[in-house]
């Protein structure tokens, strides 16, 4: 009897521990990865309207992007003190120090090539089939590139004008029209151009066969930008104003920091079996 | 009680098949053999002592700081052979102006290097125990709005709305829970030894600088102005009043646009926090380091209002 119980306990230890240790099944399964931009509910994928009391109307005319790598991450694994605390019924912890680098580790699904998406585009971009750990999906990174490869050799003449991302888009309120142009660029460093902790609509585990997007929420990136600021002195309002903007500026800050926000971007794991999220 | 991993598990398997229950588990981590003392102090370095100088900010603020309150818990001994040091502490919220105060005084910890060292900053709790010299009105503010840090002082430079020199008195209340685990020390080297039939002494240091970086990445600098900007004129500047600096927008003292040296908007880098206004910038900030100001901790943060 005494023998029975301590191996159902030994088990009981085993099971434990088992769940307290994720990803860590190996088992490789073949997904479908994707990128496509998106409206959010109830807008118009390239429209949107600035933060302002008297807010101006913003229609994206061109807009294209360069996705540099892909990455799916498991739950923070939880060795050894905090396989202890969760025993122990405290709240089991672990990042990183503001200003130090909070991801990396082991990723259980990356696409590592670039990808040029047009940001009013809603067809998905097929990425192809890739080779995944089957585990809970439980955030994602994404990092945004400067052009690489033929894409550099393009320079100027590449889809983002040899910029990290680059827009064209029109900002109305009355009678008042800006039409900017402008490409945009973030130092090489990791926490400046990575955008971690996208989070899965709904926490699933790579199943074969299932089918991984990426959304980009493009259209509200540049409501914060002062587009009073941008009108000329003297302006009568009667044409277009035509801006050729650089950096630093205003727009440029604001519309890096939503383009580096995790709410600008989602992620889906849809089943192979439902089709449906 | 303290025994071996073998006896444990004997142990543990009886009391298993006695009583099944899963305290068992608990004795994991354990072990005999000798002991000493670890001290825990908390440290807000010269910063506590005799604020920020101009010269650290590179827009020409000072700081001085009158309270700088914090509540700390979870205060614990671990190690990446599985090991972990049977010790409980209580919360306790400690002020660090003018002086270091002591958080932890803990006995019988087995002597040996704990390199995973930890402990957590929570919303003071009903049953926190007091430090010496920690006012009590401050300590119930915090508990009413649950906060685990409390800073209180003076910001010293441009004031709004023309950017006289002047003094703007700040109390910000943080409603955070952030955890710090896997701590070095500034030496590099993991946690802590504790050594046997002595005291150990082991250091928090609350570098409170980090409340006016700008940057969450690479590079950060100490800048006053957006939050002297956000003042309204009366009263102490309270975190509630950054809600209204959008990052994009940041405002300067005289309500244009916060610029740089070069007349370019300054840009902060809110990095994987999120933050979209001042008050979220404010809020995401860790400050703990272990024994040193080189010394590292990796952490996790909760706004808890947001």
């Amino acid at each position: 009897m005494g023998r029975q119980i301590a191996l159902l306990f030994l088990a009981l230890v085993a099971l434990l521990w088992s769940c307290l240790v994720p990803g860590t099944g190996g088992r490789l399964v073949q997904v479908r990865l994707a990128l496509q931009p998106r409206a959010r509910e109830g807008q118009v994928l390239g429209r949107s309207q600035s933060i302002d009391p008297e807010p101006w109307s913003i229609e994206i005319l061109e807009a294209k992007l360069i996705i540099g790598a892909l990455y799916l991450f498991p739950p923070r694994p939880l060795f050894s003190w905090q396989a202890l605390r969760l025993l122990f019924w405290l709240p089991p912890k672990a990042l990183a120090h503001a200003g130090d680098d909070n991801e990396g580790g082991n990723a259980i699904l990356e696409h590592l090539d670039q990808v040029v998406v047009d940001l009013l585009d809603p067809t998905p971009i097929d990425l192809g089939a890739r080779l995944g750990e089957s585990a809970v999906v439980d955030r994602a990174s994404l990092w945004l590139d400067h052009p690489r490869g033929d894409l550099a050799r393009m320079g100027a003449s590449g889809p983002t004008r040899g910029h990290l991302a680059w827009v064209h888009l029109r900002a109305k309120r009355g009678f008042t029209c800006l039409e900017i142009r402008t490409g945009i660029d973030i130092p090489p460093t990791p926490l400046r151009r990575r955008v971690d902790r996208i989070r899965p609509e709904r926490p699933k585990s790579l199943e074969e066969g299932m089918e991984v997007t990426f959304y980009i929420y493009p259209s509200d990136w540049f409501s914060e930008v002062d587009f009073n600021s941008l009108i000329p002195s003297g302006n009568k309002g009667d044409q277009p104003i035509q801006l050729e903007l650089n950096a630093p500026s205003q727009f440029h800050n604001a519309w890096q920091i939503a383009m580096s926000q995790p709410s600008s971007y989602g992620l889906e794991l849809r089943s192979p079996m439902t089709s449906t999220p | 009680m303290l025994i071996s991993h073998q006896n444990g598990i004997a142990f543990l398997t009886s009391v298993f098949a006695t009583k099944w229950v899963i305290v068992p588990l608990l004795v994991i981590g354990c072990e005999g053999g000798p002991r000493g003392i670890l001290v825990v102090q908390v440290s807000g370095g010269n910063e506590a002592r005799e604020g920020i100088p101009r010269e650290r900010f590179r827009d020409g603020y000072a700081v001085r700081y009158r309270h700088v309150v914090l509540e700390l818990e979870g205060f614990f001994l671990a190690s990446r052979d599985g090991e972990r040091a049977r010790i409980e502490v209580e919360p306790v919220v400690v002020e660090l102006v003018p002086q270091p105060a002591q958080a932890f005084r803990i006995e019988g910890v087995p002597a040996r290097r704990w390199d995973l060292v930890g402990f957590s900053s929570r919303p003071v709790p009903p049953n926190a125990r007091l430090a010496q010299g920690v006012d009590q009105s401050i300590v119930e503010r915090m508990r009413r709005e649950g906060w685990s840090l409390y800073l209180e002082g003076t910001l010293i430079g441009r004031t709004p709305p023309r950017g006289e020199p002047g003094e703007i008195e700040f109390e910000f209340g943080i409603p955070v829970a952030v955890d710090y685990t896997e701590c070095s020390s500034g030496d590099g080297t993991l946690g802590i030894v504790v050594v046997a039939n002595t005291i150990t002494q082991g250091e928090i240091t609350w570098h409170l600088t980090h409340t006016w970086f700008d940057s969450f990445v690479e590079n950060a600098s100490l800048r006053g102005e957006a939050y002297a900007a956000a003042w309204p004129g009366r009263g102490p500047l309270l975190a509630e009043h950054l809600r209204t600096q959008l990052l994009s927008r940041l405002r300067g003292v005289d309500g244009g646009p916060l610029l740089d040296e070069e007349g370019n908007p300054i840009q902060y880098l809110p990095g994987m926090t999120g933050a979209r206004t001042l008050r979220e910038f404010l809020f995401s900030h860790r400050y703990a380091h272990w024994n040193g100001l080189d010394g590292e901790c990796k952490s996790e943060i909760r706004i808890l209002a947001p």
